[in-house]
């Protein structure tokens, strides 16, 4: 349970962050837009269990924290931000910009321009972008190993359960949690395609 | 006379060192089809945009019907406008991707509707109109577009390259089918464009841009038959040029110019060049000549004769020749 909520409050704010970061990135020309850029995928780079250990000693501790659920969000919510800025960023970069002035030229305004035409083309990006991020939230193990005091995500129950000895229960927990990638997997390659997902490749 | 649909009064734009538009004035008459015609970076497409309103010129005021529009955006200056990618909204069927610019301007669903069906049965795509646009062709999406510009009812309607994301033989029948909605709707168009033919074919005026000046505007005819300096014709497909006794530049069309035997007498009058053939292309309808000769200057000159309806062997490289050129078919150039 705490796995679903961490995932979905997670998947939720680095979506909230990341696709206006997305949006901001590719439509403005600052000189330091690479770095910036840079700055929301280093998440991918730092191995997850120094952020971890970063936000326990940082965070956690300082603040002595009886339940660390905030903090767990917080984490895979850094945790979502590349998957966020990145997919929603490649969605953008194929998005046809003249759309959004053709609808200018019809007497819409730059808002009225993004919500009607702009918004509705980044929806695929955007729905994949959270698929993704749920499912990596979700699965996530290094970050939540030292942030789960009081509550505890899946996978670090089914590694405690593991450490104690075999139990049945992992085996069909796993299938569970495999089952339940494979369907979230067909319903993105049939709604948006892989391809698209993973960095717009090809069309 | 009327107001002028548009007009450009002396308009400069520069995007930091880059002079993109320099000074440009120009009238767009009403009803009338004008077209800005230039290779890539010439201007007339940061024209076109600042005729839009997506950019504001550095220098100049843009008039539409008389009234300034200059810092205007594009979505109150009622114009309609055809992207050279369609850029019609994915999301939405063909019908509601037309009847947008009347939803914005509060029309009721039924008279949307009436309208948007009206502007998809000009540009013959009734049938098409529950789609959605990638369920259709790029000449069929480009018909869409043009339907969604015109619903508006636009005082002018901007084409920025619309035909040249599409094959040759589609983009021959778009030509067509162009004048005939022009022709339909009396509306006042803006063509930009980089291909002459479609210029010449579809223009009531046309405006030669280089380098972001207006180099030669005038009737395709008048622009066609008296070219104002090289680049004009060049551009135009002169591709033979040579300078004359006197000094001053010529240009020759390659099928104004004939090839015959060294020594040929010829009618009197006419230009004559005696030289060697030097290359020989067959090409099923003609046979492209192109021959080395002395021009009146005494400069060697290569010039190439585009011959119709010869044989690849009518003509040899090394063969003598004498070519001649009636006064008419020589274009002397002012610059």
């Amino acid at each position: 349970m705490t796995s679903l909520i961490v995932a979905v409050v997670a998947t939720f704010l680095g979506l909230a962050l990341g696709v206006p970061a997305a949006l901001a990135l590719a439509r403005s020309n600052l000189k330091a837009k690479a770095a910036i850029q840079n700055v929301f995928l280093s998440p991918l780079i730092v191995p997850e269990l120094v952020l971890g250990a970063a936000l326990y000693q940082q965070l956690a501790i300082p603040l002595r924290l009886q339940n660390y659920l905030p903090v767990l969000i917080l984490g895979h919510t850094i945790l979502m931000l590349p998957y966020a800025v990145r997919v929603t960023g490649a969605s953008l970069a194929n998005l046809d910009a003249q759309a959004e002035e053709a609808a200018r030229m019809l007497g819409a305004s730059p808002v009225r321009a993004f919500f009607d035409v702009t918004l509705p083309m980044l929806r695929p990006g955007i729905f994949s972008a959270a698929l993704l991020s749920f499912i990596t939230s979700f699965n996530n193990l290094p970050l939540s190993l030292l942030l789960t005091k009081g509550s505890t995500t899946l996978p670090i129950e089914m590694l405690d359960y593991v450490a104690q000895g075999i139990d049945p229960m992992i085996a069909a927990m796993s299938t569970v949690i495999l089952a339940a990638t494979v369907v979230i997997a067909f319903i993105a390659e049939r709604t948006v395609g892989f391809a698209q997902i993973f960095g717009g490749i090809n069309k | 006379m009327s107001v002028p649909a548009a007009q450009f009064v002396n308009i400069t734009q520069t995007f930091g060192d880059v002079v993109a538009v320099d000074d440009i004035s120009l009238d767009i008459e009403q009803g009338k089809l004008t077209t800005l015609l230039g290779p890539s970076g010439c201007g007339k497409t940061t024209s076109l945009r600042m005729l839009a309103g997506f950019s504001k010129p550095t220098a100049g005021q843009i008039l539409i019907e008389g009234e300034d529009c200059t810092r205007l955006p594009p979505e109150k200056r009622g114009l309609g406008m055809v992207f050279q990618q369609y850029a019609l909204f994915p999301h939405m069927t063909v019908r509601d991707n037309v009847g947008y610019g009347l939803k914005l301007r509060k029309v009721p669903a039924a008279e949307r509707r009436k309208r948007a069906d009206e502007a998809l049965e000009l540009v013959g795509l009734t049938a098409h109109a529950d789609k959605r646009p990638r369920q259709m062709s790029g000449g069929q999406q480009q018909r869409v577009a043009l339907a969604r510009a015109i619903a508006i009812r636009p005082q002018l309607l901007l084409l920025d390259e619309p035909l040249s994301a599409l094959d040759a033989r589609l983009r021959v029948e778009m030509r067509a089918e162009l004048r005939r909605i022009q022709a339909e709707t009396g509306l006042c168009v803006v063509l930009v464009t980089h291909d002459q033919d479609e210029a010449l074919e579809l223009s009531d005026q046309m405006v030669v841009m280089r380098a972001g000046r207006i180099e030669q505007a005038g009737t395709p005819q008048a622009v066609f038959s008296a070219p104002a300096s090289r680049f004009v014709a060049e551009f135009l497909g002169y591709e033979n040029f040579l300078t004359l006794a006197d000094g001053r530049r010529a240009a020759v069309r390659p099928e104004q110019l004939r090839v015959g035997a060294a020594g040929d007498p010829d009618a009197a009058g006419d230009l004559l060049l005696d030289g060697t053939v030097t290359d020989v292309a067959y090409r099923g309808v003609d046979l492209l000549v192109t021959s080395e000769v002395t021009d009146p200057a005494g400069q060697a000159v290569r010039l190439v004769a585009d011959v119709r309806g010869a044989g690849p062997g009518a003509f040899v490289p090394g063969q003598a020749v004498r070519l001649a050129i009636a006064p008419e078919h020589l274009i002397v150039l002012a610059a």
